[in-house]
């Protein structure tokens, strides 16, 4: 049976003016609410009621073993409640509002706690989705990484598997490819024919054309063997029985006299088709032939990707 | 007063006696139904979901995917809830993809739970769920996938409707590839919706494995498996493209090929990977080993010349070169390009038992060479004291000790890289992690393998029992082997029955890459190795040749 905290603690008011009207607590102490207290502490109450600093000083006094800090304590709990700030703290109206705000924040709080779980079931459910999604992307990669596939879809644009009996290898001379390659340097010719490069006949002198194969499916370096540039082939393949046809190699379609290179490693190996033929329909750019370039680049077949630069038609 | 008295008296007796049947309806509730009203508060809003654990993928070496897991559901029903078993058939069927006939079945067995489909694909699983049928429940599982399907399938191998490895590759690395499944408590509320989730075990997704194999030489390598079996109809086949110089494994096919979304439809023996579970008599290609024996011993050289008649006695057995010839002089190169049966005999008469016995067990014959693939065999050496006066007659020659083709291809693989014998490995990385290649010992010296890789090259040459196999570019060197069976109703060899192989390397003198063929019991066409393991040999490495940068030489 809390009393109003208006009545309860007159102090409350003292700096206030009276206001007309309002019913003004009486001066004297009114009776402070709580259980009755029990009588057994005839010493102890009477002294926190009456000598409230009492209590200090008994607990500054020297209280022998642990009982003793233990009583102390619990007569300053015992005295506290006793206190006016205490009071005054208590029954401020504060509290209406700080109960509210509380009572209002647990409920928010279990509402985002409940919309978290909400959230967490949600993003299970997505993210059982993104499962899915992300093994359907992987088997369908794994699929169209096919071989067949690759070679069918190079096929509708337009390039052509060339059977292996087709390669041949040159043999490599350092010193006359590089002359020979110079003696071939030309200005590109822009808008020629092929894939993404052009080109450029090297006259009757080129020996050789690497393409640079950007759209090839050879690695196309070309090789346009020129007249009187006839290749050393000691290793000549299409003569060899033993080994035809199914390669994966390709040469872009419309370049048929074109001698794809399967390229891409030291400078030595080069492979060019057993029809020679001085211009390159195909793709990339055309270089001297023994300028070693590479013809991997854009090589969407195995043998394309493979071994290396082109060179030129060797001791000639 | 008194009236208002006893008003007050009976509201408050009133009030009592609210109170004290509240207080019986507790007592009743909490204490004598609590336990059944507390389970099925539980059963509405509680539930246990298992987290499947993801398997980890299979990848080759690009990273290209060969097993992949992707979520399914396993379609459940009660068969006594379903009330119209007909309807709900029909419904059900095309959305199973089974007969209708066959579900109609399903739901009128009675029994309280069957299974109408295993590992059905999400989508799939979420359109059957979407027809609400009382009854019928789905359970999340994991469903493994193939997407290149026949590719390596004996190597990769099968996951079983519980999600564990049972062959190849998913049985061997069933643990780190499936990882540890998790369970999650969810308290949902009136509407069903989640209102707490809590992980009580967290689920451990499986590590993925990366292989030392590629797509594109493994296709290749099928490919010609596939057009040696349509012209020369075999039992069964098996080639291995290796790197000799690691030993990783770039290729492993087998024939008959098998669809590893669908292995239940394949023979056992279908299954079986034959590379390390097929032990055979190697025939010819096992001459290399009395070769490198005795040349390591110092008994001879590759000009070493010997007197070879057409046929030879070893106890009490005669032995014949394949072809009649008058007796005439062959070196050593020689013996092994022409697979010389008497040369190869006499040459293991020089060698003696005990070291040719020595040496068949350094080059790894009789053991697992420990490629980390499962059902490895160990093959079948002939122990020494078991060896009779005729042994030395047959033994050098590639018949009466059975190995198997991964066992044939780290022998040749330890002559290609200069003599070191190294396990052979298709397990390249785990869960990302890069595994240390074997370490190898070695059991030849660089110049005793040099000399034999030169004596290989005329195998291929034009005196060769391969001449006809050739690659532009590319200086090659191997071993042809054609080996009798036995035929298990005589007991005796077989004169229809033989094992046709081809293992070689290229380029011959810096070897990049090996290639092991081998043909069993090809019945049209031919036998020999020669004719018909060697070209599919050639056309496998023309294609990963050039494909993988080896310049020529």
């Amino acid at each position: 049976m809390t009393p109003p905290a208006a009545a309860a603690a007159p102090t409350v008011h003292r700096g206030r003016a009276a206001i007309p009207g309002r019913r003004v607590a009486s001066p004297r102490p009114r009776r402070i609410s709580g259980p009755a207290r029990p009588k057994t502490h005839p010493r102890a109450r009477p002294a926190a009621r009456s000598q409230p600093g009492r209590v200090q000083r008994a607990r500054a006094q020297p209280v022998q073993g642990e009982r003793g800090v233990a009583l102390g304590v619990l007569a300053f709990g015992e005295s506290l409640s006793s206190r006016r700030a205490l009071d005054r703290l208590v029954r401020g109206r504060i509290w209406i509002g700080l109960i509210a705000f509380a009572l209002i924040g647990i409920v928010t709080l279990q509402l985002i706690v409940l919309q978290l779980n909400a959230s967490i079931g949600r993003s299970l459910v997505r993210e059982a989705g993104l499962q899915r999604e992300n093994a359907a992307l992987s088997i369908e990669g794994s699929e169209l990484a096919g071989g067949e596939l690759v070679e069918s879809q190079a096929g509708r644009l337009g390039m052509q598997l060339v059977p292996l009996s087709a390669l041949r290898f040159l043999r490599a001379d350092p010193r006359a490819d590089v002359q020979r390659a110079a003696a071939a340097l030309r200005t590109p010719v822009h808008g020629g024919s092929g894939g993404s490069g052009e080109a450029s006949a090297a006259g009757s002198s080129a020996s050789g054309a690497t393409a640079g194969a950007s759209a090839s499916m050879t690695a196309a370096s070309v090789e346009p063997a020129a007249a009187g540039s006839s290749p050393s082939e000691g290793e000549a393949a299409a003569s060899s029985p033993g080994v035809t046809g199914t390669s994966a190699n390709a040469t872009p379609q419309g370049a048929p006299a074109a001698q794809p290179t399967v390229g891409a490693s030291a400078a030595t190996p080069t492979t060019q088709s057993s029809s020679a033929a001085p211009t390159s329909g195909a793709s990339g750019e055309a270089a001297p032939a023994g300028a070693a370039t590479a013809g991997a680049g854009g090589s969407t077949t195995s043998v394309a990707g493979g071994v290396g630069a082109s060179e030129g038609s060797g001791s000639g | 007063m008194a009236v208002l008295q006893r008003r007050v008296g009976v509201i408050f007796a009133l009030l009592f006696g609210l109170l004290v049947v509240a207080a019986g309806r507790t007592v009743y509730l909490s204490v004598l139904r609590g336990g059944a009203l507390r389970k099925a508060a539980s059963d509405e809003q509680l539930t246990y979901e298992t987290v499947t654990a993801q398997r980890g993928a299979i990848s080759d070496r690009d990273g290209v995917d060969l097993a992949v897991s992707e979520p399914a559901q396993d379609i459940s029903a009660d068969p006594y809830l379903i009330k119209e078993p007909v309807v709900a058939a029909h419904s059900l069927a095309p959305l199973l993809g089974q007969p209708w006939s066959e579900v109609l079945s399903k739901l009128t067995e009675r029994a309280g739970f069957v299974y109408l489909a295993r590992g059905l694909p999400e989508r799939q699983a979420q359109a059957v769920l979407a027809l609400k049928l009382v009854g019928v429940n789905g359970t999340p599982v994991m469903r493994r996938v193939y997407p290149r399907g026949t590719l390596a399938a004996q190597v990769l191998g099968e996951v079983g409707t519980e999600g564990t490895g049972l062959a190849g590759l998913e049985y061997s690395r069933n643990q780190l590839l499936g990882g540890r499944s998790g369970e999650r408590r969810v308290v949902s509320d009136a509407k069903g919706q989640p209102v707490s989730i809590t992980e009580t075990h967290q689920e451990q997704p499986g590590e993925s494995l990366r292989l030392t194999l590629d797509t594109n030489i493994q296709q290749r390598t099928e490919d010609e498996l596939g057009a040696i079996a349509r012209v020369f109809d075999p039992k069964d086949a098996t080639a291995i493209v290796m790197d000799p110089r690691s030993g990783a494994i770039l290729a492993l096919a087998n024939w008959p090929q098998v669809d590893a979304n669908d292995p239940g439809a394949a023979s056992p023996e279908a299954l079986e990977d034959r590379a390390v579970g097929f032990a055979y008599e190697p025939g010819s290609t096992f001459k290399v080993v009395d070769v490198s024996g005795a040349l390591e011993a110092g008994l001879i050289d590759p000009s070493t010349p010997f007197n070879i008649p057409d046929q030879i006695e070893v106890g009490e057995r005669t032995i014949h070169d394949d072809t009649e010839h008058p007796e005439e002089t062959l070196t050593t190169s020689q013996i092994l390009a022409r697979s010389s049966n008497v040369g190869a005999i006499k040459i293991g008469a020089l060698l003696g038992a005990e070291r040719f016995n020595d040496w068949v067990h350094r080059f790894g014959f009789g053991s697992p060479t420990g490629v980390d693939l499962p059902g490895e065999e160990a093959g079948v050496p002939l122990p020494l004291d078991k060896y009779s006066g005729s042994s030395m007659g047959n033994l050098p020659i590639g018949q009466g000790e059975l190995v198997t083709p991964m066992q044939m291809a780290t022998a040749y693989a330890a002559i290609a890289n200069g003599g070191v014998l190294r396990s052979p490995h298709i397990v390249a990385a785990v869960g990302g992690r890069p595994l240390r290649e074997p370490a190898g010992h070695r059991i030849l010296s660089g110049a005793t393998a040099a000399e034999l890789r030169r004596m290989l090259e005329g195998v291929l040459g034009s005196e060769g029992t391969a001449s006809q196999v050739s690659i532009p570019g590319y200086q090659l060197a191997g071993k042809t082997g054609t080996a009798s069976k036995i035929d298990p109703e005589t007991g005796e060899y077989s004169q229809s029955k033989y094992v046709a192989s081809f293992i070689g390397f290229a380029p011959a003198k810096d070897p990049k890459l090996l290639c092991a063929v081998v043909v069993d019991e090809p019945q049209a066409g031919s036998i020999y190795g020669g004719t018909v393991a060697a070209p599919a040999f050639g056309q496998i490495m023309s294609f990963a040749l050039p494909y993988l940068g080896v310049a020529p030489g």
